[in-house]
């Protein structure tokens, strides 16, 4: 468990970004991993109160509050509407519905763990990320960019026309995955984001290579197999729709 | 530091480390229903309401309950003795540890949900973990709660 000397409630975008600039400060999301850590740090920066947990839609996009939980993704109507039903088959099994409504969008984006089904969804959407001293950019730059100490404001993704499938594999139900892929279709043609390679999720074209590794989920020639068969399964739908 | 909030519909004002959890932190006030599992976020056994969603107290900061209103199975004994009458019934409480989790989510399915389908209470458990049973139990005693409820 992780343990600090103070918590604020950021009054603030500024005030939280000043104060995170330290490197013994941390910032918190839905702190669902982040409590699993033992490091010690002097100040916690909690963002609960900068309005940041809205989901608005605007005429091109949505744009969504860093604080936004996995829930208020999951059943957000206007989503279903653009996306069918995408963010309910990646998100469905995060752990459950109590976990669900405490981590966000933020959180899983900052962090940018491997085998986050969140990245893995968000990626071929694309899909921005504005930060409060860096400001927008795409979120595939984000996730290749080295990392830098700032604060993550909003998360934006266009309405486009498109077909969208999510698929994982997992041991059990409510796992890590072993494997996960987002596809989309578009005028262009298809997009695949892999994710849990176990590396962190990554855009490519369906003719492109990927890497794979292995770890105690699973072995890299396991994770090329299944990417394989996933691949063409999905694709097969998505052209009979 | 100081902390106001709700606990089953009571203003509480108290002192807390600023990284205790809000585990702890309803621990610390005699509310034992909320128990000590696995505190990494994947039991369910910490399960509370906060603003009326289920949510693990194991992973919410006390300080971030700020101005907030908790619920824990002390202040749903109605309901709590309703559900929990239809588990035992079907035998899927054997040492119990997990029901008040089990409990708590079914509390918050139902008040969203009033008819869900199997599948939708499968998911909505899926984030409560029984280390007796086989959930067979548990889920035999949701769908008849759901039918006894709705009248069938």
């Amino acid at each position: 468990m992780i343990s600090f000397e103070k918590y604020v409630r950021a009054e603030s975008l500024q005030q939280a970004y000043e104060l995170y600039q330290p490197i013994k400060n941390v910032v918190g999301g839905g702190m669902m991993w982040l409590h699993l850590s033992n490091a010690e740090y002097d100040t916690f920066i909690d963002l609960c109160d900068l309005g940041l947990n809205e989901i608005e839609e605007e005429e091109d996009y949505f744009k969504i509050g860093s604080m936004v939980t996995l829930s208020q993704l999951e059943r957000n109507e206007s989503f279903k509407e653009y996306f069918g039903s995408a963010f309910e088959d990646a998100l469905k099994h995060i752990v459950g519905v109590q976990f669900r409504n405490c981590a966000t969008v933020g959180g899983s984006i900052c962090a940018r763990l491997g085998f986050s089904d969140v990245i893995t969804l968000l990626l071929p959407l694309e899909t921005e990320v504005e930060f409060f001293n860096r400001g927008r950019m795409s979120l595939e730059k984000f996730l290749t960019a080295p990392n830098k100490r700032d604060i993550l404001k909003y998360i934006y993704i266009p309405k486009k026309k498109r077909i969208i499938r999510y698929e994982s594999v997992r041991k059990t139900y409510t796992d890590i995955p072993v494997l996960a892929i987002c596809a989309v279709k578009n005028d262009d043609g298809y997009l695949f984001s892999v994710g849990c390679r176990p590396a962190i999720a990554k855009l490519i074209k369906p003719e492109e290579e990927v890497t794979f590794g292995s770890n105690q989920r699973g072995s890299k020639e396991y994770r090329q197999h299944l990417y394989s068969v996933l691949k063409e399964r999905m694709m097969k739908e998505m052209e009979e729709e | 530091m100081q902390i106001n909030l709700r606990i089953n519909h009571e203003n509480i004002r108290a002192e807390i480390d600023p990284d205790m959890t809000l585990q702890k932190f309803l621990r610390s006030q005699k509310y034992f229903s909320v128990k000590c599992g696995c505190e990494t976020s994947n039991c369910g056994a910490c399960s509370i309401l906060l603003d009326g969603k289920p949510v693990l107290s194991c992973s919410v900061l006390a300080a971030r309950a700020e101005g907030h209103e908790i619920e824990t199975l002390e202040g749903l004994q109605k309901e709590a003795e309703e559900i929990g009458g239809f588990i035992a019934d079907e035998g899927a409480d054997q040492c119990g540890f997990c029901n008040p989790g089990y409990i708590i989510t079914a509390i918050a399915l139902f008040k969203e949900n009033p008819d869900p389908s199997d599948e939708e209470i499968k998911i909505w458990l899926s984030g409560n973990l029984c280390r007796c049973t086989g959930y067979e139990g548990q889920m035999r005693g949701f769908i008849k709660y759901r039918e006894w409820r709705n009248g069938r």
